[in-house]
């Protein structure tokens, strides 16, 4: 029997082990090819033979990683913010309410994550220039909530659908408003819950591509992945474009594995039903 | 109590409103405070948009210094440059256009300006051109900028089929580097050594269509077959039907090429055939004047050289031009001060700057500053010399795509010649129909 | 506090913002998306004139056709990859065992890159001349030229590998996180009774994970159906079409062929397709709860 459970955990390891490798593939390879001299990429395998790490100071100038990192930064932000709000607002009515239309909203709230960004890029365009939202920051922020905010929502509902009502009760009888309640019990219990939609928000708003591409004009609003593609045209050497992509994707990363002890716990209380 | 918390609740909304309005604003306050300062230092500086397609950081050491001399020159107009990469510029410009936001001077591809000007977003700049410059740019490619009998773009980069090949490849192969193929059958034959007597392939093909480099290639090889235009221009199709055998020989003739070269045609791009060629995987190529950058040291040192494309059955060394051009939208509010930007950037040293990014010489005026008697400059200029113009019209993206894939399946071996030029007929004949 | 009228206000509005982001931002260019297909339409002056259904046309075309099939194979291979693998992951990591909170987060970090960067970096590491899957294979012996990847035949299930890599982080951790609250005790007494490990599974697992994997699973397919991005930079549909999705279908009619009726055309059927997902998961998720 223990020969048995430990054959097994073996087994185990050796799957997840290859799975990690598979995961890390693409990033390491990368990783390597930041670090190489053009001339050298095809020698390049398992290490990078020269350690040319002035790969990282000569992307600063070929592009304007600064400028992109900002705006990056505000889409990331704004949305995360903004989502986080809108999500406990509208899980809270979900998750406390009784009321006519739950089910056609649910239903609605649901839809929104499945609307192809590719079906609807171009009307959004349309509309945000009609009312005089292209090439702003808030524009490209508002198209991302749009279709973001189901996730939040439904992650923030089942967090809050395991808080006792009791606790809320007692807090009306103390004379405190529903908002009152919302913030000042709630949220302080969902804290992972509030986290993780913080964190899941925030990593939409770094990866979105075409809203940024379609919604906005303005170089200054262009982000690491649009700026980060336009290398991609078989001009700017290999090594180049694995530096910037490296570049754009390590803050996220960085951010994740800060927060990843909470993001799981979070993921897992209030996993998607 | 109650009013009090839901007020809490609108400032909070408000406030997550606020951060990112100002945000917003921070972020567009660097862009414009340059422009604010600008003006308020110098009356009635007017500041233009400027966009070139391509790499960035290649594009602004060619243009910062020809803007910095123009502003100069013209201390009342700014010239700001902004930067459109090739992967998203068909998207960029079209919700550019749709939102009268092009900049003031563009470059971009003729399909996309026709386009543009059918719908009336580009302004026909005949009047604007003056004797000088229409003398002296070369009629094949001032052609290839007019539509409907005007003006729509100004020619500034172009380019040519070539056919390069690698000298000690040729030696070792028992060819003779001083007297390259100029028939396809020599072609073919050159090839076909090259692959059994080096370790080499004998010629890189490519067949990814990404931007219709594929098309081009079939288009510059039927022009030499049948020694002429390869579009009619009054009716925007193509003549293949009265030129059907010279089509489908050059339809074969593209697939026995691919019996010599490097493996996975399909997925290899215009792009990728300059490194194999110059890491010597392949010993010949057939590409534009851009190989020239990825190979530089080699044709210094004489390990490559160009000549002119092989001739076919018309007996013409002869390839189509592919070109690509400035223009100014009608949505510019500062056209007098746009045209004087581009009029500007055509001078012969600044259009010669411009060309190191990859196009043969665009002015004749370019031409003779380099030796001709040089054989790598002499080709490329009588590339030039002999080219006709790449059949161009608003559907030619969607012409472009089909060609591309059918091209494709021929190089893949899964269809024979007769049957690619079946299907293109075809398929082109839905695109003019729709 | 509890007046009625209040009450029964309270919930719109604290859905009050949601909602108009959703008229605003989406219901109203759905509707555009469904002028727009009922006419000759462009990007650059939107919707001309009235042309009969002329853009539901294409629908009927063998090309379109193709591209459909090719959707049908990316997303059902796709979505079949990423349930098993995310289940066989989620379960080995179910367990305790060595390095287990490194793992867990290793096997997200897919999750968190964006679908441009993920489509890039594959694109080095699958490059036939200097990608490090070809060197591996030739430093090892196993083949003597290069694979490519993105060829005839080979593009196709090499961008439906990315699609597992990609989307197995969202599967591991919806399964991970319900695998966690089987009580250990049921477990352990099924185990105690000499059940093996299939009837464990099948009696004790596969019930729990059921809700969870369902609409994990439909999820996971709806947002398969809209890849762009991924396969676009890395084989813009090609070779021959062989990778044309629908979603890059949608794109190019859009913005090469510059006709905004039929891309919005195929936009409707994606959207119908999609709706239908979404009322399978919402009746189920309904279903759930009424139980």
């Amino acid at each position: 029997m223990k020969k048995k459970k430990r054959l097994v955990l073996t087994g185990r390891m050796i799957f997840v082990i290859i799975w990690c490798v598979f995961t890390l593939i693409p990033i390491y390879t990368a990783f390597v090819a930041s670090l190489t001299k053009y001339e050298n990429l095809g020698k390049t395998f398992l290490w990078p033979v020269d350690m040319y790490y002035q790969n990282y100071i000569d992307i600063w100038s070929r592009v304007n990683l600064t400028g992109y990192f900002k705006a990056t930064v505000i889409y990331a932000v704004g949305t995360s913010l903004i989502n986080v709000l809108l999500a406990t607002f509208a899980a809270y009515a979900l998750s406390r309410y009784a009321f006519k239309g739950k089910t056609f909203y649910s239903f609605i709230i649901f839809i929104t994550q499945v609307i192809p960004q590719v079906v609807i890029a171009i009307p959004i365009f349309m509309t945000l220039n009609r009312i005089g939202l292209y090439d702003t920051y808030i524009g490209v922020i508002i198209a991302v909530l749009a279709t973001s905010m189901a996730f939040p929502i439904l992650l923030l509902r089942s967090f809050f659908d395991g808080i006792p009502v009791a606790l809320e009760e007692a807090a009306a009888i103390d004379g405190c408003s529903r908002v009152g309640i919302l913030f000042r019990i709630i949220v302080p219990l969902s804290t992972p819950g509030i986290a993780t939609t913080f964190a899941l928000s925030f990593f939409t708003g770094w990866g979105q591509y075409l809203y940024p591409l379609i919604l906005t004009r303005d170089p200054s609003k262009t982000p690491l992945t649009v700026g980060i593609s336009r290398m991609i045209d078989n001009q700017t050497p290999w090594e180049m474009v694995m530096t910037g992509t490296l570049l754009a994707i390590i803050p996220a990363i960085v951010i994740y594995l800060c927060a990843q002890k909470y993001l799981v716990q979070g993921l897992t209380a209030g996993s998607v039903k | 109590m109650k009013k009090i918390s839901w007020r809490k609740m609108l400032s909070c909304l408000l406030a997550a409103g606020m951060v990112t309005v100002m945000a917003a604003a921070c972020g567009s306050d660097s862009g414009d405070s340059g422009a604010d300062q600008a003006s308020s230092a110098e009356e009635e500086t007017v500041t233009i948009t400027f966009m070139r397609t391509g790499t960035p950081e290649v594009l602004h050491e060619i243009f910062d210094p020809i803007i910095e001399s123009f502003e100069e020159e013209y201390p009342n107009i700014k010239v700001d440059m902004q930067d459109l990469g090739w992967s998203d510029a068909e998207t960029t410009l079209q919700v550019m256009a749709s939102s009268q936001t092009l900049p003031d001077v563009m470059y971009h591809l003729p399909v996309s300006i026709f386009d543009m000007a059918d719908k009336g977003l580009i302004e026909d700049l005949t009047s604007y051109m003056d004797d000088e410059l229409k003398e002296d740019i070369y009629p094949s490619l001032l052609e290839a900028g007019q539509y409907d009998g005007k003006q729509y773009m100004i020619p500034c980069g172009a380019l040519t089929l070539l056919y390069w090949y690698n000298t000690e490849l040729f030696e070792q192969a028992g060819l003779d580097p001083d007297n390259p193929p100029a028939t396809w059958d020599e072609f073919l034959a050159a090839a076909k050594a090259i692959s059994e007597n080096t370790d080499a392939a004998g010629i890189a093909m490519y067949g990814m269509p990404s931007g219709g480099e594929t098309s081009f290639f079939f288009e510059s090889l039927f022009a030499s077959e049948i020694g002429g235009e390869t579009w009619d221009g009054e009716r925007y199709t193509y003549e293949y039907d009265e030129n059907r055998q010279a089509a489908i020989d050059t339809l074969e003739f593209i697939q026995e090429l691919t019996q010599y070269s490097q493996g996975a045609v399909e997925e290899t791009s215009r792009f990728d055939i300059r490194t194999m060629l110059r890491d010597g995987t392949v010993g010949m190529a057939l590409d534009a004047v851009n190989m020239a950058n990825q190979i530089q040291d080699g044709l210094d040192s004489g390990q490559f050289r160009v000549a002119q494309i092989p001739a076919g059955a018309s007996g013409k060394q002869m390839s189509a031009v592919n070109v690509g051009g400035f223009f100014i939208p009608t949505n510019s509010e500062h056209k007098e001060e746009a045209w004087t930007f581009l009029r500007y950037l055509m001078n012969t040293d600044n259009q010669k700057a411009h060309s190191t990014y990859g196009s043969i010489p665009i002015l004749k005026s370019e031409a003779e500053t380099y030796d001709t008697s040089d054989p790598y400059w002499g080709t490329i200029i009588k590339s030039v010399e002999d080219s006709v113009p790449e059949g161009v019209c608003p559907k030619t993206n969607s012409l472009w795509n089909l060609t591309g894939e059918q091209l494709q399946l021929l190089m893949m071996n899964n269809q024979d010649a007769e049957t690619t030029l079946d299907n293109i007929i075809a398929g082109h004949e839905e695109i003019y129909n729709e | 506090m509890k007046q009625k009228g209040s009450r029964r206000i309270e919930p719109y509005l604290f859905i009050l913002p949601t909602i108009i982001l959703f008229i605003f931002v989406l219901a109203v260019p759905l509707f555009n998306v469904f002028k727009f297909s009922l006419g000759d339409s462009n990007i650059i002056e939107g919707f001309k004139e009235w042309n009969s259904f002329e853009n539901f046309e294409y629908l009927t075309t063998p090309r379109f056709l193709k591209s459909l099939g090719v959707t049908a194979v990316y997303v059902v291979c796709g979505v079949t990859g990423i349930v098993v693998c995310g289940m066989l992951v989620a379960l080995a990591l179910n367990k305790p065992m060595p390095l287990r909170g490194l793992f867990r987060s290793i096997v997200i970090i897919p999750w968190i890159v964006p679908h441009a960067f993920a489509a890039s970096m594959w694109s080095w590491v699958l490059n036939s001349q200097f990608g490090f899957i070809n060197q591996l294979l030739t430093k090892l012996n196993l083949i003597s030229s290069p694979i490519s990847f993105l060829s005839d035949g080979t593009a196709l299930p090499t961008v439906i590998m990315v699609r597992i890599w990609q989307g197995t982080p969202f599967m591991i951790i919806s399964l991970m996180a319900v695998l966690q609250t089987i009580p250990s005790d049921i477990e352990e007494a099924i185990e105690l009774d000499g059940a093996s490990a299939i009837q464990k599974s099948r009696y004790i697992t596969l019930p729990y994970l059921r809700p969870v994997l369902m609409t994990a699973t439909l999820i996971i397919t709806a947002w398969t159906i809209q890849i762009f991005d991924t396969v676009y930079i890395m084989t813009a549909g090609g070779p021959a079409r062989q990778t044309q999705l629908v979603a890059i279908e949608i794109y190019n009619k859009a913005f090469i062929d510059y006709d905004l009726g039929t891309s919005c055309a195929i936009a409707i059927l994606v959207f119908i397709i999609v709706g239908i997902i979404g009322f399978i998961k919402f009746k189920n998720e309904r279903m759930v709860e009424d139980a």
